[in-house]
């Protein structure tokens, strides 16, 4: 089995896709860049890195496969259930001070965080005020977030994280488990955009009162993370929340200048300056 | 033999290794001086305790790191609960919510790894008691790299699957029970000290 790409290989490829499908993967962080790479060498069969090339530059399909890599799926439901916890006790209460609320989901994967704060917004009041923006790279995993099917291995982690979240309500009224499936109630979805490749959003769907973006940064490299920062603080209204994950830091301009600890414990963070549009 | 050229050490373990842990770490010579990097299987929704369990008895500073933490020498870091620990070209940590390998998350093979390819001869890698075979990939590249590699001696395990598994993958250098493994540890310490590292 194939274990080991070295750098110049992968330096080649990210190269090779910028100048064909005008993506620039040349920021990912190193490790897991090279990991969903031969993971997906290891699906499709590749056995050098010639033929991976050749595959990934020639056909389009094979390139939406390996992003699909590239964009890991999301872990669990109700990931972290005392970040759900402080959502509910914490930032619900700042978000019911806003008339409308504009909610960004900058780089989705399948969607289960997703559903998560659909569920959250539902059981909290907000979701019919809410307008959700969800982004990603990967179509395949833009269109399974859409469809919230998932597997029925999924339930029984989703289940003790809800009861940890402290959930008012029993998980059928989300779902329909018709075994090997669990499907979600779409009607959830009703002022949900997806849009695929757009990093970022364009100007006039700001400012945001929420930006949700936990563990998709780990997937970049410190100056990428530096920058997606500061457009997402960019985005928020004076007073808006941004969530990352538990073991992320904000680095740079955002953090010094335009945000402060919330609480960062469950990696929550207020923007403290005016929106300047 | 090139004792003080080591610059990191790795160590994994699962059920039975979390005793034989806080052994080694509150063992340590003080001031010791290089970083230990610590894959250990654990409970994800107990995400606090550990950190505090090892601080109690060990010598050394002990965290979880953050995404892209830099590594420092003579501290002890622990893979935080949900993610897997790499080490990457730079000296820094990197996370990842990647996909459970052998049941695992955090999983020692990918630790493990990622340590190989950036520390290659100058890494020391170290399984311990487990129930599983998570890590025994990652103790092969650690020697294929030509690093060290040291199992707690199956006798002495309260659970020698993981061990075990570490001999059948490659040839392992040093099987050592507990004491051994500090007095090794603490050897390279004194021999980097000697040379002024």
């Amino acid at each position: 089995m194939w274990e080991e790409l070295e750098i110049r290989t992968i330096r080649l490829l990210t190269h090779k896709i910028q100048a064909k499908y005008a993506y620039d993967l040349s920021e990912y962080a190193q490790t897991s860049l090279k990991n969903g790479i031969l993971n997906f060498a290891h699906s499709k069969k590749l056995t050098h890195a010639d033929a991976l090339m050749e595959q990934v530059i020639t056909n389009r399909s094979y390139f939406m496969e390996l992003l699909q890599h590239l964009v890991v799926p999301e872990t669990e439901f109700f990931r972290d259930p005392a970040f759900w916890r402080a959502f509910k006790s914490k930032v619900v209460p700042r978000l019911q001070a806003f008339h409308k609320l504009k909610i960004w989901l900058p780089f989705a994967s399948d969607g289960k965080e997703l559903w998560t704060l659909l569920i959250a917004l539902k059981e909290s009041g907000l979701l019919g005020k809410c307008e959700i923006w969800v982004n990603s790279i990967s179509e395949h995993r833009l269109s399974e977030a859409k469809a919230g099917i998932y597997h029925v291995a999924a339930a029984e982690l989703f289940r003790g994280n809800y009861q940890r979240y402290e959930g008012t309500a029993s998980l059928e009224a989300y779902l329909q488990e018709q075994s090997p499936r669990l499907q979600f109630n779409t009607d959830l979805l009703g002022n949900v955009a997806f849009v695929h490749n757009a990093f970022p959003v364009s100007d006039g769907l700001k400012p945001f009162h929420f930006i949700l973006c936990r563990n998709a940064m780990l997937y970049f490299n410190h100056s990428l993370q530096e920058r997606v920062q500061n457009v997402m603080s960019d985005a928020l209204e004076k007073k808006g929340l941004l969530a990352i994950g538990i073991r992320e830091q904000l680095i740079g301009r955002s953090i010094h200048s335009d945000m402060q600890p919330f609480y960062p414990d469950e990696g929550l963070y207020q923007k403290t300056t005016d929106f300047k549009g | 033999m090139l004792y003080a050229k080591y610059r990191a050490i790795v160590i994994g373990g699962s059920a039975g290794s979390f005793p034989v842990l806080v052994k080694i770490l509150g063992q340590l010579d003080p001031g010791f001086s290089l970083p230990v990097i610590v894959s250990l299987h654990r409970l994800k929704h107990i995400r606090e305790g550990l950190v505090e369990a090892l601080s109690i008895k060990s010598v050394p500073e002990t965290l979880e790191p953050y995404d892209k933490q830099k590594i420092e020498s003579g501290k002890v870091y622990l893979a935080p609960a949900n993610y897997h620990l790499f080490v990457e070209l730079g000296n820094t940590f990197g996370l990842s919510t990647g996909a459970l390998v052998n049941y695992s998350r955090p999983s020692i093979d990918l630790t493990f790894q990622s340590a190989a390819y950036v520390y290659r001869d100058k890494l020391i890698g170290i399984l311990l008691s487990g129930a599983n075979k998570d890590g025994a990939n990652g103790m092969r590249m650690v020697r294929e790299n030509n690093g060290l590699t040291i199992v707690q001696d199956p006798e002495e395990c309260r659970i020698s699957t993981m061990p075990r598994a570490a001999m059948a993958a490659t040839e392992i250098h040093y099987v050592y029970n507990t004491d051994r493994i500090i007095s090794f540890l603490n050897m390279v310490h004194r021999k980097r000290k000697t040379e002024g590292i």
